[in-house]
């Protein structure tokens, strides 16, 4: 029948098979990783080598054993003792004494390549690329099972809303690598806007995988941005170095990549807000203009605007009306004056004053020749005559002159009133009055006709018809044979000149 | 803007991403409060605001999202959800 023991009977029974076995006091050769000082001056990590890992311990106490700060990736080979950790189950190597055997193999590793890769450029600040502002498609390369993939979904949940494609993948062991790699070619096959490479924290043997070098170059050649978060705060990989942005933890990396929702809602709120004050402000402008004009397009305004306006559209007229009467009135006047200056009777009564005058030179000559010849033809002997008789011709050629001087004037008299009275009708308003119009053509003709008569009154074309009229010795006309007598020594004036004569003889027509 | 041009812009703005989206809302406010357009151009710009507004509004009020599981096996993507 086989003994039944208890959980802690048992663990306290490999504890004593320990002690007695051979795992104490010896010396165990192996690299650290994953060590933890604590604040109490322990120091916990492990040891391992390429097959192999166990946990270590170094208590405070021993802590002066130790010439050297242990680190991660320092290959050492340690003193002391395995022990089991009864309420686990668990084992640790308790360590007592240490002594530095080198810097282990897989951080060489790690330094080599992030060296190699350096001088490359492929971490070069100007190969990074600014992250999508809003990315809506996000890539996650990581383990399907981990927490990471959970932490990235919960924390992007309240961020700015993007769909999340998880491309699963191996995070450590080996093999661990190239299915990272596959992840992120997939991805950008896929379409996303952005890929983020993720891991949870580990021992540099866990992270292993992102700090290889495929994993790098895909990383570093990748068509879209990748941030890498893989491990802790405190890890660095190389993936970290290839990557465009570090994040410093997978929660971390939902947080840098998607801008909070709430924020985003508030930076679309101001710029909405913004843009209601500018478009109000702009608003109210118009508006204010708008305002003004309405006042003045307001029907009392417009009506005491027509008011206004009327008033002085009446003004206007009545001060045009006045105006236009005075102006025709006066115009009335002078176009009267005018047609009274021209009026027929009035030149007729010049003309026959003129004629009369005349006349009267005439009648007066004539009787001066008469006398003249009836003087000759009583004194045959007088002498000087022809002096006398050229005066009287030559006083009748001034008067006929003068009549001459004095039609014409007056005829350029009447031409000018007519024209003057024409060019005022005209600028009357272009309405020919056909009858003034008459009325001064006939004035016209008339005229004329006077100024025929007149000329035919004028004594030189008389004489140079063939008439001839005689003047005594002194020069007086003599108009009647019956005031000669025989004897008497006349003058016959002709038309260009005159001849001496006696009067021989005389006769009665009665 | 008539009925036609503003149906016409929201199809745009449909098809625009987010970014392009919030940027143009930044633009036109910024033109906006330069103050050289007219009324009428204001007015313009001011519709097309809440537009973008209210695209940008509905995708991060809407907050539906996929989370999908991307598999590649032999040059052949499948997509499932996780």
């Amino acid at each position: 029948m086989a003994e039944t023991v208890t959980v802690t009977q048992l663990n306290n029974r490999i504890k004593m098979l320990l002690k007695h076995g051979s795992v104490n006091d010896i010396w165990v050769s192996g690299e650290i990783s994953g060590l933890k000082k604590y604040p109490s001056g322990h120091y916990y990590f492990t040891l391992k080598d390429d097959k192999s890992s166990v946990s270590a311990v170094l208590f405070a106490g021993k802590r002066a054993n130790i010439s050297f700060e242990p680190k991660d990736g320092d290959k050492v080979d340690s003193f002391g003792s395995a022990d089991l950790f009864a309420q686990t189950g668990k084992y640790q190597f308790i360590v007592s004494s240490m002594k530095y055997s080198g810097v282990g193999d897989l951080y060489a590793k790690f330094e080599a390549l992030k060296a190699k890769l350096k001088d490359e450029g492929l971490f070069d600040e100007s190969r990074k690329r600014a992250l999508p502002k809003y990315p809506r498609r996000i890539g996650v390369v990581t383990s399907s099972a981990g927490a990471v993939i959970h932490d990235i979904i919960t924390t992007s949940s309240v961020r700015f809303p993007a769909d999340i494609f998880l491309a699963p993948c191996l995070v450590q062991g080996e093999g661990a690598s190239k299915t990272i790699v596959s992840g992120i070619r997939t991805l950008e096959k896929f379409g996303v806007d952005i890929i983020i490479v993720a891991r949870g924290g580990g021992s540099l043997e866990d992270l292993w995988p992102f700090n290889e070098e495929n994993v790098a170059r895909a990383i570093a050649g990748c068509s879209v941005p990748v941030v890498s978060a893989v491990g802790h705060e405190t890890d660095f990989t190389i993936s970290d170095f290839a990557a465009d942005v570090r994040a410093p933890t997978p929660t971390g990396a939902a947080a840098i990549i998607l801008r909070d929702r709430s924020e985003t809602l508030a930076d679309v709120s101001s710029l909405m807000i913004r843009a209601e004050r500018a478009a109000g402000s702009m608003i109210d402008r118009f508006g204010n203009r708008l305002d003004l004009c309405s006042v003045k397009l307001s029907p009392d305004h417009v009506s005491d605007a027509l008011d206004m306006r009327m008033m002085q559209v009446d003004d206007l007229a009545s001060r045009t009306e006045r105006n236009l009467s005075s102006y025709f009135e006066k115009l009335g006047i002078r176009i009267q004056a005018a047609a009274g200056r021209i009026s027929p009777e009035h030149v007729l009564e010049i003309m026959r004053y003129r004629e009369s005058s005349a006349d009267n030179l005439l009648s007066r000559a004539w009787n001066s020749v008469s006398a003249a010849v009836s003087r000759a033809e009583s004194r045959m002997n007088l002498a000087g005559a022809g002096m006398s008789l050229k005066r009287i011709v030559s006083k009748a050629e001034l008067e006929s002159v003068k009549c001459g001087s004095l039609f014409s004037r007056a005829e350029i008299c009447v031409k000018n009133i007519i024209r003057d009275s024409e060019s005022r009708l005209g600028a009357v308003g272009n309405r020919p009055d056909n009858s003034a119009n008459s009325s001064i053509n006939n004035r016209e003709s008339y005229a004329d006709s006077l100024s025929r008569h007149l000329e035919g009154l004028n004594p030189l074309s008389i004489l140079s018809r063939g008439y001839g009229f005689v003047t005594d010795e002194k020069g007086n006309i003599i108009k009647e044979a019956g005031n000669m007598f025989p004897g008497e020594r006349i003058a016959v004036h002709m038309k260009d000149g005159f001849v001496n004569a006696k009067v021989t003889g005389w006769k009665s027509d009665e | 803007m008539n009925d036609e041009e503003l149906s016409q812009f929201k199809e745009k703005v449909e098809s625009m991403s987010f970014e392009e989206s919030m940027a143009m809302l930044e633009q036109l406010v910024e033109k906006l409060e330069s103050g050289g357009a007219e009324l009428d151009e204001s007015l313009d710009i001011y519709e097309k605001a809440v537009v973008l507004r209210n695209h940008c509004k509905s995708v991060l009020e809407d907050g539906k999202r996929r989370i999908r599981k991307i598999m590649e096996t032999s040059g052949e993507i499948t997509e499932t959800d996780f």
